[in-house]
């Protein structure tokens, strides 16, 4: 087990380098300089350039890349520019609201689309079943940034119960959760269902009956607990999805997180917020997938890998 | 339905309940009159008004009710403001006398010192406005309340340039959180700041003047236009700006919003490469001007949101003057192509910022269509901010269309740091336009200064450098309650006169 984890958090460690590398040579690769988007259109040539050794941005390629990995290990991304405040303040004012907002809306998916699945496959055929059906595949279907327009246009607009936007208030998460966490739940109830149905035509379910277990037990335990696997997969998958998902549905509901905070740096070229956000982002992303494989062993003893 | 599933169902809809549950406490939140609500169409992202945001809208609205300038720019005229008087001792010096007994918000005393390290912070911030100030030789304080700026050449933009800079105390500038609650000798001083999301200003309890009528103003950004337009109808901000023409009829409607719109400091402007062909031809550049409806563009596409431009800058800018209007007229459009050697058209390109302003995409696409109909044909190019400005820069294109803010209200900032052959913005030189332009910029009587930027105004004008075909106004929309709303020709309000019945 020692063995397998430490594989994995090497791997995991490439992935990061990589992305970091990648991030770093995107934005410099793009058209554009931070110190002409900072000036505008009045720049002179010897503005430019001043700003540029300031920032340090006349060395080499390779010293700058060398200097940026360096200080990385530290999580030490250097200054913004724009915002005048060292680049890892920036990400980590924002970085919890995309958090907070990713896991209100992966709750709010596993909650009610984990219920909904397993009711709808114990309802197969029927009209409730059909119903579900319906309601999951729109929610897969519509986009996000349309979701959340209508959203607001019902329940902020028309009805006047929630806030159209801002992290004002506590409730303020609830609209944006509920559009981003649509398109997934959506997917929870579709997996939930054809997993449950699938398990439940399994010899092992007729033994259970056969054994006389209630038939809580025999769905609870014996149903569910089998067609997990492929859920937890799809599910912590898509759990890094949610966070990229966040970037629009930040703006749509000027939810301060770190997607919009990447956008906004990514348009002024500010090399050192953009490669914070995404470094960050990626560590978060690559921990969901260790979390995942290690659920695995937990879940079917079958995958368990001896160290 | 068998007992599990029942039973699933019910915590299921258990569940939903809660969630409703917490979803009602919502809204109805008292609001006392004390505190204006205003939502930013751009957000504060900093408010150090001396270093990269200095030239940016979001940060000038917020700092300018707290630092306040040497002299301030009211009804078209620089007014003493912390300074009392100024002379030129000899052409190369402007002397300030500081009003006395003005105190910050922390009770020190405003002094020579404090406007030095402030002027020394934005030069050396190297940011968008220190170019304003590349004359500056020396900063010297003969006494507490004396301040010399010595130049190198003679400046005549010195008044004008100090109304953009905001003083704060020099002990606390050395502080590096001083900008996150910053302070100064204004109405309101800074309460609470979270970059790009919230500023909370509150009254200065030093104020020497009246003191504001609303004791604190909170700042939120909502980016989409229809999610201001939804929070002010709800009851959850009090104002905002910045809105598209096509909202602004909308909001028109509205019972509970009342909407001003009033001119602006900004325009928007499209420019020929003049160094490239066939624009190095004036009858080509004439042309294009003479074949675009200006009256119509403004009526439909603009709702009557903006005014035809009379001038290469907006009529209530210092040194602005009015000049004869192009006229709609296809036929001799044609005809000065024909002269130019170009009677069945030619082929060409424009770009623009796809962030650039209001309309952009249309506006752009409608002058395209008009051009076409006299045989130029114009392929469009939108580009991100930072591509665009990279091209632009490189002299990298045919014809761009922009959005022009002269900041300091006077013709210098537009015109002396564009226009100028040596800045080399659009491939034009012409040395009877430098020779004006430097003239006005060293001049130090200001009436004369006003005359040589009239002048200048003409050429640019009328060698149709580019076409200046609409200034653009500003729409604030704001609820019923508030009263005591001036508008600001910078596009930047200020609220230190506002209040909510």
């Amino acid at each position: 087990m020692p063995a397998y984890l430490l594989g994995r958090l090497g791997s995991a460690l490439l992935v990061v380098l990589g992305a970091a590398t990648i991030v770093f040579l995107a934005m410099r690769a793009i058209p554009g300089d931070p110190a002409v988007v900072m000036l505008g259109v009045s720049a002179t040539p010897e503005q430019v350039a001043a700003l540029r050794a300031d920032w340090g941005l006349d060395a080499p390629l390779p010293v700058q890349y060398l200097n940026f990995l360096t200080r990385m290990v530290v999580l030490d991304f250097g200054q913004s520019i724009r915002l005048g405040m060292p680049a890892m303040q920036a990400v980590s004012q924002t970085l919890p609201y995309t958090i907070y907002l990713a896991l209100v809306a992966f709750a709010l998916a596993l909650l009610v689309g984990f219920p909904l699945g397993v009711f709808s496959a114990l309802q197969r055929g029927k009209a409730a079943d059909k119903l579900i059906s319906l309601f999951s595949l729109a929610g897969q279907s519509l986009p996000s940034f349309w979701v959340g327009i209508m959203l607001v246009l019902l329940l902020s607009r028309t009805l006047h119960i929630l806030p159209s936007g801002g992290a004002g208030s506590p409730e303020a998460v609830l609209l944006p959760a509920v559009t981003l966490a649509l398109p997934l739940l959506s997917v929870i109830v579709r997996l939930v269902r054809s997993g449950l149905l699938e398990s439940m035509g399994e010899p092992y379910i007729q033994t259970a009956r056969a054994k006389g277990l209630g038939e809580t037990r025999v769905v609870g335990v014996h149903g569910v607990r089998n067609m997990l696997i492929p859920v937890v997969t799809v599910v912590g998958l898509e759990l890094g999805t949610l966070l990229g998902g966040a970037v629009i549905v930040e703006t749509v509901f000027a939810w301060p997180g770190l997607g919009r905070l990447l956008i906004d740096s990514i348009a002024a070229r500010d090399y050192a917020v953009v490669q914070a956000s995404v470094v960050m982002l990626v560590l978060f992303f690559v921990s969901i997938n260790i979390v995942v494989d290690l659920l695995y062993g937990v879940l079917d003893p079958r995958v368990r890998v001896d160290g | 339905m068998n007992h599990v599933s029942r039973d699933i169902f019910r915590r299921t809809i258990r569940g939903l309940a809660l969630a409703a549950a917490l979803a009602m406490p919502s809204v109805a939140l008292a609001q006392s009159a004390d505190v204006l609500r205003i939502a930013n169409p751009v957000a504060v992202t900093s408010l150090d008004s001396f270093g990269a945001q200095s030239a940016d809208q979001p940060t000038i609205s917020v700092m300018q009710q707290v630092l306040e300038p040497l002299v301030i720019r009211k009804d078209g005229q620089l007014q003493p403001l912390l300074a009392a008087s100024w002379e030129n001792p000899d052409e190369l010096t402007w002397r300030f006398h500081l009003n006395e007994g003005i105190t910050f918000a922390d009770g020190s005393p405003l002094t020579s010192a404090d406007v030095k390290a402030s002027l020394q912070r934005l030069i050396d911030g190297k940011g968008p406005l220190s170019g304003l100030w590349g004359a500056v030789e020396a900063i010297e304080t003969p006494d507490d309340l004396t301040v010399d700026i010595k130049t190198n050449t003679r400046l005549g933009t010195v008044l004008s340039n100090l109304s953009m800079l905001g003083i704060a105390p020099a002990a606390a500038l050395e502080d590096p959180n001083f900008f996150n609650a910053p302070f100064g000798t204004g109405p309101y001083r800074v309460a609470e700041f979270t970059p790009s999301q919230f500023v909370a200003l509150e009254r200065n309890p030093e104020y020497r003047g009246e003191p504001a009528p609303t004791a604190r103003l909170e700042y939120r950004y909502i980016p989409e236009v229809s999610g201001r337009i939804t929070a002010l109808e709800n009851n959850e901000i009090d104002v905002t700006w910045g809105l598209p023409p096509d909202q602004v009829a909308q909001v028109r409607d509205s019972q509970s919003l009342t909407v001003e719109s009033f001119p602006t400091f900004g325009n928007y402007y499209m420019w020929y490469n003049s160094s490239r062909e066939p624009f190095t031809d004036v009858r080509v550049r004439q042309a294009m001007w003479h074949a675009i409806d200006m009256e119509e563009i403004k009526t439909f596409l603009f709702d009557g949101t903006a005014e035809v431009a009379k001038g290469p800058i907006p009529q209530d800018i210092f040194g602005a003057a009015e000049q004869t209007p192009y006229a709609y007229d296809p036929e001799k459009a044609r005809q000065l192509l024909a002269e130019a050697g170009y009677p069945n058209g030619f082929t060409t390109t424009m770009m623009w910022s796809s962030m650039c302003c209001t309309n952009i995409r249309e506006f752009a696409e409608t002058l395209i269509s008009y051009w076409a109909a006299v045989g130029i044909q114009v392929t469009p190019q939108e580009l991100e901010r930072a591509t665009w400005l990279e091209n632009l820069l490189a002299l990298n294109w045919d014809s761009t269309l922009a959005e022009g803010n002269t900041i300091t209200g006077d013709a210098d900032f537009t015109l002396a740091r564009l226009y100028l052959s040596t800045a080399n913005r659009m491939g034009y030189a012409n040395p009877e336009l430098d020779e004006l332009l430097l003239a006005a910029r060293a001049e130090i009587d200001q009436d004369k200064r006003a005359e040589l930027y009239a002048e200048a105004g003409k050429i640019i004008w009328d060698d149709a450098v580019g076409i200046f075909p609409l200034d653009m106004m500003m729409h604030a929309v704001y609820r019923n309650e508030v009263t005591g709303f001036v508008p600001t020709p910078t596009g930047m309000p200020r609220f230190d006169t506002v209040s909510k019945q």
